[in-house]
């Protein structure tokens, strides 16, 4: 099973958008998919149209590793599952601080999973925690969506402060250019450039577009409503860019 | 993702429901919303003697949507799980057009040389329905299939199966799949069904799978009189026959032509082996008949036999040589359609159909009440201890008298005696206790499979011979094919040799004391030597 987590400390930069039309791509290529909607925000449960829901919160989750299965309910699409969110999400940092190895948390909880799925998406919180860190320390890859302003370039630096002081493997970084907005020269100068500080960005890059904000109204991936859009193709690159870099 | 599948017919009182009823009733009742509607169309296939049903298997064919190849699908029949899926070009005929794969591999052995026929064709008409809650999130899919079977040969005759709802659990959502099942089940009488629908759809068009054999099971009562016991063994043989021509005419497959000749051996056996039951006009009659049926089926099955041994030789060969050899079998192939032809000619002549028509009167005619044959009247199981003690006697004999320079034609002899008693012990089985019968069998069977490797390796290397002459005659045959030919030869040699060290063993196991005991047990010492050829 290859694990993916969708991250910026940065809120509101599309890593929820990303996270369900990317696992929605990978399960439509028949690869069998789950998504774990770790912001307690439940974003993408709702896109989902799921109850950001599972029995006995996160205790029973961190305490009963091996029960993760069962909190899993399928989406309306073939080969996609959802591991939901919780309210309770937003008190993990406390349990996971009593915990005796708190960095291999994530490792732990999704270990039963890894034989009934291919590919796992992770949405993270927008925040820098011991969950983050211990998503970082199990994940294949971090998928990072960056808003081309010159501001947001400096999160990529601090995320590589983080990394840097982890004593535990590390992801390969991906980052990609998220709600490009080509009328803004300053998105269409930044953007322009693959390179930046130590980080060669992918190719494909997601634009601002008015269909992407529909998902909230649709309940659906973009790929699903609008898979002709602009937005939708540029997702299925996305997906077969990041496809290729994770061999799977 | 599904979690389990339920699949539950609706059959019963509301069986007659048409499947735009049962959609109405599930959006009603259950609040489900049609999603889409199919129909497809399935032909099932099995050999003619039901290899596949035998086997507790269905294998069934449909076309791929959207492009022009075919999906083949083999499921358990007692489960209804799928086993293997395979995309081809074109419908297979035998397992050797299959294209390689895990479903050829497990059909090869199961088929063997028999041809895949359509044996039934069901049309569905599928809806698509969902089961959402409240956030409209689907909770549960039902598959609702109606089907519609009708028989391959004559598509528009179609019979209504039932319908079928399939259940679709969605992981995480048991609650909704249990809930909408128990409705269905008690109120609409769906009964949950694990397969069955393979039967109810051979039932539809009031055929049912399985049902050819071509094994001898006639069941003779010890005080039976023996004209009429041969009558009931002569009848299921006429049966083989009747039920083999059409395949034989048509040459669908090597089998039929097989079966319906060892039916008219195992006939033509009967005269030859028991004399005085049946008037001799009769015999003479029909046995001549029989003869000449032996003799315009001979050609095709030897050739047949010849392209099959060479199909199992050349598997093992490397693809370089055996290409080779492809001239060689173009040529057999070419020699056997031609004998075909005489064959099916035969077989559609005015002498056949006389002979069938003629030969069934005579059996279905009641035995008369006064005997006018020495041996007519004679109980059945005397004859059968007879003549089966005789021709073991015999056979005793003859393989003593072999040893590992005896020329080829004796075990020929030997061979034939075996034959002989093998087809005895099969007419009279049901005579004898089946546990020592079965023991027999075996032994004999072990004993002539070896007697028979050996002589049609004879018979082959000197066929093997003779094709050169001819192939060499009509020039154009390159010269390696000669030579992979020569290799041919040396192997049919050598696996003669094999057999020829083998056969002491199996003759000893047939003639040892357990099995002599065995045959003086149950057939020593019958007091009259009635019906001696
Ligand atoms: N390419 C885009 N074009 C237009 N709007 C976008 C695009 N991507 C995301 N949005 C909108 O921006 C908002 C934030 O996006 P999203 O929820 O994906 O970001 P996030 O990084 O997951 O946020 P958070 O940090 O709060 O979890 C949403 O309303 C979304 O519809
Ligand atoms: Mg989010």
């Amino acid at each position: 099973m290859k694990i993916v987590a969708i991250y910026n400390v940065k809120g509101g930069v599309g890593k929820t958008t990303a996270a369900v039309n990317l696992a929605y791509l990978a399960a439509r290529d028949g690869l069998r998919t789950l998504i774990w909607d770790l912001d307690p925000q439940a974003a993408a449960t709702f896109y989902f149209r799921i109850k950001p829901k599972i029995k006995g919160g996160v205790k029973r989750l961190v305490h009963e590793g091996k029960e993760a299965g069962d909190h899993v309910r399928a989406t309306d699409f073939e080969h996609l599952d959802m591991l939901p969110a919780d309210l309770s999400y937003r008190k993990m940092e406390l349990t996971l601080s009593s915990e005796k190895k708190p960095d291999r948390l994530i490792a732990r909880i999704v270990k039963p999973l890894a034989t009934e799925y291919d590919a796992l998406f992770i949405d993270c919180p927008p925040s820098i925690s011991l969950v983050t860190e211990s998503v970082f320390a199990r994940a294949d890859a971090l998928l990072v969506p960056v808003v081309p302003t010159t501001l947001s370039l400096r999160t990529l630096a601090q995320l590589d402060e983080v990394m840097a002081a982890l004593s535990t493997r590390k992801p390969l970084v991906l980052p990609f250019f998220s709600m490009v907005d080509n009328r803004k020269a300053l998105h269409k100068q930044i953007a322009g450039q693959r390179r930046h500080g130590a980080h060669d960005f992918l190719a494909s890059a997601i634009p601002c577009a008015s269909s992407v904000e529909r998902m909230g109204v649709e309940r659906n991936p973009l790929c699903v409503f609008a898979r002709t859009s602009a937005a939708a193709k540029a997702f299925q690159q996305l997906w077969s860019e990041l496809r290729a870099r994770l061999g799977c | 993702m599904f979690e389990s599948t339920r699949r539950l017919a609706v059959f019963g009182s509301h069986a007659t429901a048409p499947l735009d009823g049962i959609v109405s009733w599930l959006v009603q009742e259950l609040g489900a919303v049609a999603i889409s509607a199919s129909s497809r169309i399935v032909t099932f296939l099995d050999t003619f003697d039901w290899r596949c049903h035998d086997n507790d298997l269905a294998l069934s064919c449909e076309a791929v949507a959207g492009s022009c190849s075919l999906a083949l699908t083999l499921t358990a029949s007692a489960t209804g799980t799928t086993v293997q899926t395979l995309e081809t070009p074109r419908a297979p005929r035998f397992a050797r057009e299959l294209p390689e794969s895990p479903l050829r591999q497990q059909l090869t052995p199961i088929l063997d040389v028999r041809a895949l026929l359509p044996v039934l064709q069901v049309r569905y008409d599928t809806r698509q329905m969902a089961v959402r809650d409240h956030e409209a999130k689907t909770v549960l899919r039902i598959v609702a299939e109606e089907a519609w079977a009708a028989p391959p040969t004559h598509p528009g005759e179609e019979a209504r199966v039932g319908v079928t709802l399939s259940l679709l659990a969605l992981r995480g959502y048991p609650k909704a799949a249990r809930k909408a099942a128990k409705a269905i089940q008690e109120k609409l009488g769906a009964v949950e069904t694990a397969d069955g629908f393979l039967a109810a759809a051979f039932g539809a068009i009031g055929r049912a799978p399985g049902g050819y054999s071509a094994k001898l099971d006639v069941a003779l009562a010890p005080e039976m009189r023996a004209d009429q016991a041969l009558n009931a063994i002569f009848s299921k043989l006429l049966d083989t026959m009747e039920q083999n021509e059409a395949g034989t005419i048509a040459d669908t497959d090597p089998e039929f032509l097989h079966d319906f000749r060892v039916a008219v051996r195992r006939s033509r056996s009967i005269f030859s082996q028991i004399k005085g039951v049946l008037p001799s006009a009769i015999a003479a009659k029909f046995s001549e008949e029989l003869r000449w049926l032996g003799e315009v089926t001979g050609p095709t099955r030897d050739l047949d036999v010849y392209l099959i041994t060479m199909e199992d030789y050349i598997q093992r060969l490397p693809a370089q040589v055996r290409s080779y050899l492809a001239p060689l079998i173009a040529f057999l192939r070419e020699k056997q359609q031609a004998a075909h032809q005489n064959l099916a000619t035969a077989l559609k002549s005015e002498r056949y159909a006389r002979f069938v028509q003629q030969w069934r009167a005579y059996l279905n005619t009641p035995v008369p009440q006064h005997v006018e044959t020495p041996f007519g009247a004679t109980a059945v199981a005397e004859i059968a201890r007879n003549r089966i003690w005789r021709t073991f006697r015999r056979a005793v004999k003859e393989g003593i008298a072999i040893s590992a320079q005896s020329p080829a034609c004796q075990l020929h002899e030997l061979r034939i005696t075996c034959k002989k008693l093998r087809y005895l012990l099969e007419f009279f089985q049901s005579l004898f206790p089946k546990d020592d019968m079965k023991a027999l069998v075996t032994t004999l069977k072990a004993l002539q499979d070896n007697l028979g490797s050996f002589q049609d390796l004879e018979v082959q290397r000197a066929k093997l011979v003779q094709l050169a002459e001819e192939m060499l005659a009509l020039r154009g045959t390159p010269v390696r094919t000669f030579f992979a030919m020569g290799q041919l030869f040396a192997s049919f040699e050598q696996r003669q040799q094999a057999d020829r060290e083998e056969f002491q063993s199996k003759f000893e196991a047939f003639i040892r004391a357990e099995q002599s005991e065995l045959y003086r047990r149950n057939f020593g010492g019958a007091a009259v030597t009635a019906a001696e050829p």
